[in-house]
């Protein structure tokens, strides 16, 4: 009875704490609905927090018209971008959970390494490279500078989801006769599901939010999404309903890729304990 | 020439344990082999090693002539190239592919055409009696069922030879003993070479045509099951193989009028160690014709149905053994362990003699 008791208490904090988590989030998404349903005078008079008084779609029209060509850029970018550096990140996952030797065990704290690096400290390197190349200023050379740096986070996210593959499907397969590439792409790639979409659709949210690369790699902003949220932040003035729509548009390809796929997201964290089920 | 040659193979791992120390064997053509030992005994490491999954640090392995492995020429042959079929202990069928392309998979890999795949697949799946569960995902397989799919698989190739890594220990009890045949059989029937390692002797007795018994990565002893039990070669194979377990009796323990009579019998005075399977004493109010007549008193009677095995204290030692048919003892009775059969192991438990009636 005691026992039950304190299940109960304890599930009553767990609410709680859910509860107040929850507010704490929503409270930015909603200031950005109610700014962007104002007018320019009223988003400025009014305190954040109180409804619009006269909720009108005007100034959500008319930038939804203005972001659409950079959101359409932005897919171009961070679709391919979450594609390939998950693919090449379960790759190289797949040969360090390979070899599990010295020069696994070095490639693997070089990618770590890697992926804690404050990408502010690899910009120089990083603009000088995009531009050796001639791809500054251009949609390629966007993608490319995110998925140089974006890679080793796939990798090392998908080295913690390959570990959980039982090594004997790998064994089998090596009786069967199957060599490493076939091994990646019969055996392990399907395992691997739920790893590679939630590695993806991480990826394709940290991209989607970033917003120092695509800065320091083009001119103006038309070519990503959270260029042009910042370009209404106006030298002479801001219009503030107009960045609060221009947010709140920009916000959203991530909350319904992340809604639309949370099941997988949540499928592949468990992969983390559970292994993979036979 | 046998079909497989395992040549003093030695396996170190890290940092300091030896799992297999200089063991050397040969499987003959055909033939079906038990590795019988418990956990720990390097049987499994061995297995690896035949198949590839391991690297021995000295030795070599031959199959059909062909040297696989040789730690000191430093050649290496993969598993890949091996030619061989093995059977995981938890089956390992590939959670993503139906029944069918899972006994597909290695015939793809050697890059048959499709309908010679299709063809083969049913040929095997007949074999093994899984026609109606080529369309099912293995995890919509019994236990038996996976099984026969994971030797399906294994077999599809035509391998040279097959090894089985505990093939029925995840089965229920009613199950294994119907694989245990089904497995013989189909082994007998196809011929191949094969290798089951297990920890069971019962399952090594159902199967083997020889075994061979692994303790501390060391051989034991070799041979047919019935000369495991009728002369095993140390204490280790005496008490390993045998159910119930043998009874060893400490001769030092005994009192001096017995231990005079062991060492008259026996002829010899450094005998240690007394060897009785409990199926070869028998419990009576009276003496009979036997090797030795231990005197004690009953403690505990065990019914089994067809027959009793009954526990006697002779002097501070328990023994059991059968109750002789017709007879009715009850503890606290004054008993003869009739011995009709003893096997004497001496001081490095090595099995000097045996004495029969």
């Amino acid at each position: 009875m005691l026992r039950y008791r304190s299940f109960e208490l304890r599930l009553l904090a767990a609410s709680l704490i859910i509860i107040v988590v929850g507010v704490l989030w929503i409270i930015p998404m909603y200031s950005l609905l109610a700014g962007s349903l104002k007018s320019l005078a009223e988003v400025q008079g009014t305190p954040v927090l109180s409804p619009p008084a006269r909720p009108s779609l005007e100034a959500v029209r008319k930038v939804s018209l203005e972001l659409r060509d950079p959101i359409i850029n932005t897919v171009l970018i961070v679709v391919p971008v979450a594609l390939v550096s998950t693919l090449l990140g379960s790759a190289a996952a797949y040969a360090i959970y390979r070899r599990m030797d010295r020069v696994s065990d070095t490639i693997m704290i070089l990618i770590a390494i890697a992926t804690y690096i404050p990408y502010h400290a690899i910009l120089v390197p990083l603009i000088n490279l995009i531009k050796g190349l001639g791809l500054y200023d251009t949609l390629p050379g966007i993608a490319l500078a995110l998925l140089v740096y974006y890679t080793p986070m796939a990798a090392l996210l998908m080295v913690i989801f390959i570990s959980a593959i039982p090594r004997f499907y790998i064994e089998a397969a090596m009786v069967d006769g199957a060599g490493d590439g076939r091994i990646y792409r019969r055996v392990v790639l399907p395992l691997l599901g739920p790893g590679i979409t939630s590695t993806m659709i991480f990826i394709l949210i940290m991209t989607w939010n970033n917003f120092f690369i695509p800065l320091m790699l083009s001119r103006g902003y038309e070519k990503y999404i959270t260029l042009k949220i910042f370009s209404y932040v106006g030298q002479s003035g801001t219009l503030y309903n107009e960045m609060f729509a221009a947010s709140l548009i920009g916000s959203l390809p991530p909350l319904i890729i992340f809604l639309a796929m949370g099941r997988y997201f949540i499928k592949g964290l468990q992969a983390f304990g559970g292994g993979v089920k036979g | 020439m046998p079909a497989i040659q395992i040549d003093s193979i030695t396996k170190v791992f890290h940092p300091n344990i030896t799992a297999l120390d200089n063991v050397s064997l040969d499987v003959e053509k055909g033939e079906f082999l038990v590795i019988l030992g418990p956990s720990g005994s390097g049987k499994t490491t061995l297995l690896r090693i035949i198949a590839g999954l391991e690297k021995p640090s000295r030795g070599r392995v031959v199959i059909d002539g062909e040297t696989v492995v040789d730690a000191e020429k430093g050649i290496y042959v993969p598993p890949q190239k091996r030619d061989i079929g093995m059977v995981f202990q938890n089956w390992a069928l590939y959670p993503n592919m139906k029944v069918f392309d899972n006994i597909a998979f290695p015939l793809e890999i050697k890059g048959e055409r499709k309908d010679v795949i299709r063809k083969r697949v049913r040929e095997i799946a007949e074999v093994l009696g899984i026609e109606d569960l080529l369309d099912r995902y293995p995890r919509h397989l019994s236990g038996g069922q996976q099984q026969r799919v994971a030797l399906a698989r294994a077999l599809a190739k035509n391998p040279r030879i097959l090894l089985l890594d505990e093939p029925f220990s995840n089965l229920d009890a009613r199950v294994r003993i119907t694989a245990r045949t089904f497995v013989k059989k189909l082994q007998k029937r196809l011929g191949i070479t094969t290798i089951l390692v297990t920890h069971d002797q019962a399952d090594a007795f159902a199967v083997g045509d020889r075994i061979v018994v692994l303790n501390r990565g060391r051989i034991q002893q070799i041979g047919v099951p019935q000369e495991l039990y009728d002369e095993p070669a140390n204490l280790f194979t005496a008490s390993f193989i045998g159910e119930p377990p043998i009874n060893l009796i400490e001769v030092d323990n005994l009192d001096k009028k017995l231990k005079d009579n062991i060492y008259k019998v026996s002829n010899l005075s450094y005998v240690k160690v007394l060897g009785v399977r409990p199926d070869e004493a028998i419990v009576s109010k009276r003496e009979m014709e036997a090797v030795l007549n231990l005197n004690g008193i009953v403690e505990l009677v065990e019914i089994l149905g067809s027959r009793s095995y009954v526990h006697v204290d002779i002097g501070g030692q328990l023994i059991v053994a059968l109750k002789a048919p017709g007879e009715e003892v009850s503890p606290g009775e004054k008993v003869v362990v009739n011995v009709l059969k003893a096997h004497l192991f001496d001081e490095e438990g090595s099995r000097i003699s045996t004495l029969r009636v």
